[in-house]
């Protein structure tokens, strides 16, 4: 049977998420505690109950909130996780950034790394919704960090996001704004 | 009481639905999987690995998400049913509010975190290694929100005193808050 002929249901999808995490109490000199990869595998099912893959999304949670209040140092933490020296100047600054107005006190980072779906679902709102999704789950309050191209400036305009000053990326407020 | 430190991770599997409109209430109810990995500090040295030393199950609900969704926390306990809903029915009114006479202040509109089960294994039943678990996955999935959990999961009282939470019958809660 050609695989085309078998029906899928996207509206029925759902993500499989993976993550891993060190145990508390973390170290303020262990930077790597601060932060967790988590890996989704955005499925479905198909007419005969198969798992069909439609896409991928990567996130990096950095728990800034618990790491300053351990007294960890940020800029270590960014340094750590791969963020280069305009991230670490963005916001270690006095464990704020001012340009967007983010105490991370307050707040933790969800980076979303990567979101693809295949391509016969570019057209579909499978993207956003798995955005959305991932959010509510792991960051319903926060600071949402993405690449300016894994999304249309529509669509994060419709999400509240913000340009972050002489970077590709966009900075969103969560809980999203509804789009 | 094991005064040793225990050293280790969680790993966590969760399966959450991509909501579509119509779904059934229980839809926002996400299932959380976790093994827990760990050694004794003293055992621990280059070559040691951690061991499979526990697992826990978690239902998380994201509140902020039936509140986007029109979709009041009780049809989604009542859908989703046994422990969840006996979770409703100790802790909040049908309009969502938490019983006055608990004196929980307001409802967070974040997470809901209901801690079905935890256990570790024996050898480590009198170390910290079950409150460290437990507060690690509230870390990752309801830093702010309601975390609820059955007493008789396998802390003391005082173990749950110190984590912050509130011991009612059944249940021992805390909200988190920043």
């Amino acid at each position: 049977m050609d695989p085309d002929d078998i029906a899928v249901d996207v509206d029925s999808s759902s993500i499989e998420f993976t993550l891993s995490s060190f145990l508390k109490p973390w170290d303020a000199d262990d930077p790597e505690a601060y932060s967790c990869e988590i890996r989704g595998k955005i499925i479905t099912h198909d007419d005969q109950d198969k798992e069909v893959p439609l896409g991928e999304i990567e996130l990096l949670l950095v728990k800034t909130a618990d790491a300053i209040c351990d007294g960890a140092e940020l800029a270590f933490i960014f340094d750590a996780v791969g963020l280069d020296d305009p991230w670490i100047a963005l916001f270690a600054e006095e464990g704020s950034c001012p340009e967007l107005a983010v105490q991370f006190s307050e707040n933790d980072i969800l980076f979303i790394g990567k979101v693809s779906v295949e391509e016969k679902y570019q057209g579909t709102s499978l993207r956003i919704r798995a955005i959305q999704t991932a959010v509510a789950m792991f960051l319903p309050v926060g600071t949402v960090i993405v690449h300016c191209d894994l999304l249309t400036d529509a669509e994060w305009s419709r999400f509240g996001g913000r340009q972050i000053p002489e970077t590709d990326y966009i900075c969103v407020r969560s809980p999203l704004a509804h789009p | 009481m094991d005064e040793r430190t225990v050293i280790g991770a969680i790993h966590l599997f969760a399966t959450a639905t991509i909501k579509p409109e119509g779904m059934g209430p229980s839809g926002f109810v996400t299932p959380v999987d976790g093994k827990i990995a760990a050694e004794f500090l003293e055992d621990a040295d280059e070559d040691s690995e951690c061991e499979d030393a526990g697992t826990f199950r978690l239902l998380h609900v994201s509140l902020g998400e039936l509140e986007d969704e029109g979709v009041a926390l009780y049809s989604v306990c009542d859908d989703y049913g046994n422990d969840l809903w006996e979770v409703f029915t100790a802790l909040f009114r049908k309009d969502g509010r938490f019983k006055k006479e608990l004196h929980l202040g307001k409802p967070p509109r974040t997470n809901l975190l209901y801690i079905e089960s935890a256990s570790v294994r024996p050898k480590y039943v009198e170390s910290t290694l079950l409150v460290q678990a437990i507060e690690t996955a509230v870390a990752k999935f309801c830093h702010t929100g309601l975390v609820v959990a059955d007493v008789a999961l396998g802390l003391s009282g005082q173990q749950w005193t110190e984590l912050g939470f509130h011991l009612l019958d059944r249940f021992a809660v805390r909200v988190n808050s920043r």
